[in-house]
């Protein structure tokens, strides 16, 4: 029913479902939610996984239905020759008795000429974001701490986009998922335990559905 | 052993108390080679020892008890009525069952004592003293005087405001780390909002493209001048724009 999940639909036979929490919390207690996160999960190595991502968002307006957004994805350190990774969300299922938001889930990787296939699909470009944060594992819950950043102005002649950042506020964003194949009930149970955890430092919620 | 006493009318009555007392004895001798006997097999077990003392207690309590009744005729009687010699008897010897042997100076005193030795007293007396404090201490004891009394209040009523005062201090101490801990806060719900929007529907992120001439004015995420802009503008003009930022340099 969803074209961007029809297009989609050959790299997964089945569709998936992801589990999420989302919250933020401060710059400056950002290292407490840190530690503790560091000693909740699964920590093997001792050395916590960091990202360094920039997002674009591109989006297919179809006139009298909703939009379609695809997100692409790709590593600002290993710049070279990043692996894009294109990711497509539905928005958040409206059921109240779940504790957690569910929503359609998919991705794939994909070669570094997505984006003008895209254009050629009559995708438009949306917004793009810097996320620059730290990933922490917990079974198959996956905690990503990242500070969010939009680029000061798109000047295409500044080929460092490292230096046009600008943090978009003073806090993290904070966002527990987990991906499945089907509800399950207990996923998110474990999934809202674990942000139990978390307070008082943060209280992870569902999305907001007011849009 | 000793001599029934010559009167006729009571001599078979004594005689009667003095075999019961002799019983009583032999059973006393028969308690104390079993837990002899006990103590060479290996080492009892605590409430193995604690019953045989039960009974040993209660069969010294029964034959002191029946030979006090006896007093005062023993008191007109000679029991032993032997006397004092350095020269080794039989006769001794088979009454004691050879643990004696000679009836002398030297063991004489012992046998006949009537208070215990004097290292046995003082540790006694340690005994009694030691559970007495730990009678005061436990607070077991039975108070009698009015004045005792007043001074054992005034001690737990100062024990009781030290502890009241203690617990006092703790929850003060605790509430105050407490509030602060509540004061502060770690997130910021403005922000929280801001960041949600932004991650889940790109509110905020859309910048207005300067370097483009297409006037979108896709600042905030309106949805009706989304709609606008997507009737009235070709889809072409922005897509080139972004074509060349992103994955130019990687080429």
């Amino acid at each position: 029913m969803d074209p961007a999940q029809l297009l989609i639909t050959q790299n997964r036979a089945f569709p998936s479902l992801e589990y999420v929490l989302q919250g933020s919390i401060q710059d400056d207690s950002a290292h407490l939610l840190k530690a503790r996160l560091q000693g909740l999960c699964d920590n093997i190595t001792g050395e916590v996984e960091q990202f360094d991502d920039h997002e674009i968002v591109h989006t297919l307006r179809i006139p009298g239905a909703s939009n379609v957004s695809l997100r692409v994805r790709y590593a600002l350190d290993d710049m070279p020759n990043p692996i894009y990774h294109l990711r497509y969300v539905a928005s958040a299922e409206l059921d109240k008795s779940q504790s957690v938001s569910v929503r359609q889930f998919h991705d794939c990787c994909v070669t570094k000429n997505i984006q003008s296939f895209l254009q050629e699909l009559g995708f438009m470009y949306d917004h793009e974001f810097f996320a620059k944060g730290d990933i922490f594992r917990k079974g198959r819950m996956k905690i990503t701490v990242a500070k969010i950043s939009s680029l000061l102005e798109r000047n295409r002649s500044d080929m460092n986009p490292m230096q046009i950042r600008r943090p978009l506020t003073a806090s993290c964003f904070v966002e527990m998922s987990l991906i499945g194949s089907m509800h399950d009930d207990k996923v998110a149970d474990e999934m809202k335990t674990f942000a139990e955890q978390l307070k008082p430092l943060i209280s992870l919620e569902k999305i907001d559905q007011k849009r | 052993m000793s001599r029934p006493t010559s009167t006729t009318l009571n001599k078979l009555t004594e005689y009667d108390k003095l075999q019961q007392i002799l019983d009583k004895v032999r059973d006393l001798k028969q308690s104390l080679a079993n837990i002899f006997a006990e103590y060479e097999h290996g080492q009892p077990s605590w409430p193995t020892i604690l019953d045989e003392m039960n009974v040993l207690s209660s069969q010294i309590t029964t034959l002191r008890a029946s030979i006090r009744q006896m007093l005062p005729l023993l008191r007109t009687n000679s029991i032993i009525p032997m006397c004092l010699s350095p020269e080794n008897d039989p006769n001794i010897e088979q009454l004691t069952e050879r643990r004696l042997s000679i009836f002398n100076h030297d063991f004489m005193p012992q046998l006949l004592r009537t208070k215990n030795l004097p290292e046995i007293e003082e540790r006694e007396r340690v005994l009694n003293i030691n559970s007495n404090m730990n009678n005061n201490i436990s607070f077991g004891r039975t108070i009698t005087t009015p004045n005792e009394i007043q001074i054992r209040v005034q001690e737990l009523n100062s024990l009781l405001m030290k502890i009241s005062e203690l617990f006092q201090h703790t929850k003060d101490m605790t509430d105050k780390s407490e509030k602060l801990f509540d004061k502060q806060t770690f997130t910021n719900p403005l922000e929280t909002k801001r960041l949600l929007e932004a991650m889940n529907y790109g509110i905020g992120l859309k910048a207005p493209d300067t370097s483009s001439s297409s006037s979108s004015p896709i600042t905030t995420n309106e949805q009706t001048n989304l709609n606008q802009q997507i009737s009235t503008q070709p889809r072409v003009l922005a897509p080139p724009v972004r074509i060349r930022t992103l994955p130019k340099p990687n080429r």
